[in-house]
């Protein structure tokens, strides 16, 4: 049976499913029940004076509270090491640059992977993609036999996935997901992390319009009760900003934060994004082939910008300086075109080629 | 004060848990799943209530605390209901236990082919298409850029319309 849908019927069917999804009311009203108990039970909790607000309340599995600890460390992560941030504009401009033609529009491999793997149903962790070794290792989750049904489709669609890109210098491995039982001292060490995590987001939260008037870089609760904020360095107003803050903690919480504010070079912390967005777009591109005979790349911006790209390559080999050169011409190429200006401005760099012996071959 | 949360997260589930509970249902695609996280929802609401600002409206609110449980959810799906999953049900990604909720025959085709594209296309059309969020309150539910939300829905309308055409349910003509 086929039916005819024109644009807007698409969008009138869209609508529709919404209310034609039809949820039995004993089933809400079910559901409705265990919510206000779990929340009561939160709140007689509040009442015994015990604002830890445990995880006994629900069968919180392990993974969910490992999740959780989770969010907390990747919160405090991304809050201080913000500088690893990615604007989409940047990464759009990476996009289109014919770097040899093929890194075009191309997604880091790993998440290729990740991607096609989740879409298909797969229960997996991973990939790892270990780049010295040239291994990626997908880690299948659930029993034994289960890892024996699926070992070899997931290792086709990996292979396929790296065959379609011309990554032929990777080895794949399919191994069983092991789950490592945490000890009673790690249990509670994760139990703690997420108490903190909570208060500490009450405290954010409390921040926040502080945070919102100014213009704050980066925020977080450190967890020796510091609040560090990073401020730009132009920013005059510093000694008013704390007062402010310590102000909404004083009517917050009775514990004592500290705060602690770090001025940020903001033309450094440009030309770090610029460049590590400029790394990320050729490492899977250089590793990935066999024929570049790269390992590892880095980049560093201090005194001034520069590339490495660290290759097996033996350094007494007569070929390894002619090796060193290409790479250092394809990458320049690359560097100077016209898309690339965004991104590498007018900062001089150097582009290093390294031996397998750590020389410098171009 | 906390009586009064209680209420409002009461009336905040009569009003809203539906429309949670089939965005988080869309997602998963397994029923007691999106219970649970609809469950933690409301639960995590009345926790960070405080939070809550009134600058984005509560709809707006409940749908990213929804959205965030349920791709941590995703991200790290528990092996041990993964294996009754695989080896006791079978299951089926796409059925629905009739007895708790079901979906009408006109719209159980596209339901199947929602459920079919990939992660990112779906939510941005549950969002926009279906619960009908305009473009800002869907970047602030995904924690995306505005014009990643409409590139991603541009990307994501042709995706579905090629499912729909493959399980045979569009003319191809009419795209």
């Amino acid at each position: 049976m086929k039916k005819q849908y024109e644009e807007t019927d698409l969008d009138i069917s869209l609508k529709k499913l919404n209310a034609d999804l039809l949820w039995k009311t004993k089933q809400k009203q079910e559901l409705k029940k265990r919510i206000i108990s779990d929340i009561e039970k939160l709140e007689s909790q509040e009442r015994n004076k015990n604002p830890i607000l445990s995880t006994s309340i629900k069968k919180v599995s392990l993974i969910r509270k490992i999740t959780y600890s989770g969010i907390a460390l990747v919160i405090l992560f991304s809050l201080f090491i913000g500088s690893a941030f990615i604007s989409p504009a940047m990464a759009e401009v990476v996009s289109k640059i014919p770097f040899l033609n093929s890194i075009i529009n191309k997604k880091p491999v790993g998440t290729i992977i990740n991607e096609e793997l989740s879409e298909r149903g797969y229960k997996f962790s991973g990939p790892n993609i270990n780049y010295p070794n040239k291994t990626i290792a997908i880690f299948v989750e659930g029993s034994n036999q289960y890892y024996k049904s699926v070992k070899g489709e997931i290792e086709g669609i990996v292979k396929d996935i790296l065959q379609s890109n011309n990554y032929d210098a990777y080895k794949v491995k399919i191994e069983k997901y092991v789950d490592v039982p945490y000890s009673e001292e790690e249990k509670k060490h994760i139990e703690e992390l997420e108490k903190q995590h909570k208060k500490d987001m009450v405290l954010s939260r409390a921040l926040d319009k502080v945070f919102e008037k100014y213009h704050i870089l980066q925020y977080g609760v450190n967890p020796n009760k510091t609040i560090e904020i990073a401020l730009p360095d132009t920013e005059t107003n510093t000694e008013e900003i704390k007062k402010e803050i310590n102000n909404i903690l004083q009517k917050t919480t009775k514990e004592k934060y500290s705060v602690k504010i770090n001025k940020v070079d903001m033309d450094k912390r440009d030309r770090d994004k610029r460049w590590m967005t400029i790394l990320d777009s050729i490492t899977d591109e250089l590793i990935g082939k066999r024929d570049y005979k790269v390992t590892l790349t880095g980049y560093s911006i201090n005194p001034e910008p520069r590339i490495n790209i660290w290759t097996s390559l033996n350094s007494p080999d007569s070929d390894s300086k002619e090796h060193g050169d290409n790479i250092e011409k394809i990458l320049k190429e690359y560097l100077n075109s016209k898309e690339m200006q965004p991104l590498v401005k007018n900062d001089s760099y150097k582009i290093n080629v390294y031996s397998k012996d750590k020389k410098k071959i171009n | 004060m906390s009586e009064y949360r209680k209420l409002e997260i009461a009336d905040w589930y009569d009003q809203h848990s539906k429309s949670i509970l089939s965005f988080i249902l869309l997602m998963v695609k397994d029923y007691q799943q999106a219970e649970d996280l609809t469950h933690d929802t409301f639960v995590k609401a009345y926790l960070y209530h405080n939070s809550f600002k009134q600058h984005s409206s509560e709809r707006t609110w409940l749908f990213s605390i929804a959205h965030n449980l349920t791709v941590d959810f995703l991200r790290k799906r528990k092996p041990s209901r993964f294996f009754k999953e695989v080896f006791l049900f079978q299951k089926d990604n796409t059925s629905l236990p009739e007895e708790m909720i079901r979906i009408k025959e006109e719209s159980s085709e596209l339901y199947k082919a929602l459920g079919e594209i990939k992660d990112t296309y779906r939510k941005v059309i549950v969002l926009r298409k279906i619960k009908g969020f305009s473009i800002e309150d869907t970047a602030k539910i995904l924690s995306w850029t505005e014009s990643k939300v409409k590139s991603t829905l541009f990307r994501a309308i042709p995706a579905l319309k090629k499912q729909l055409i493959k399980e045979g349910y569009l003319d191809e003509k009419t795209i």
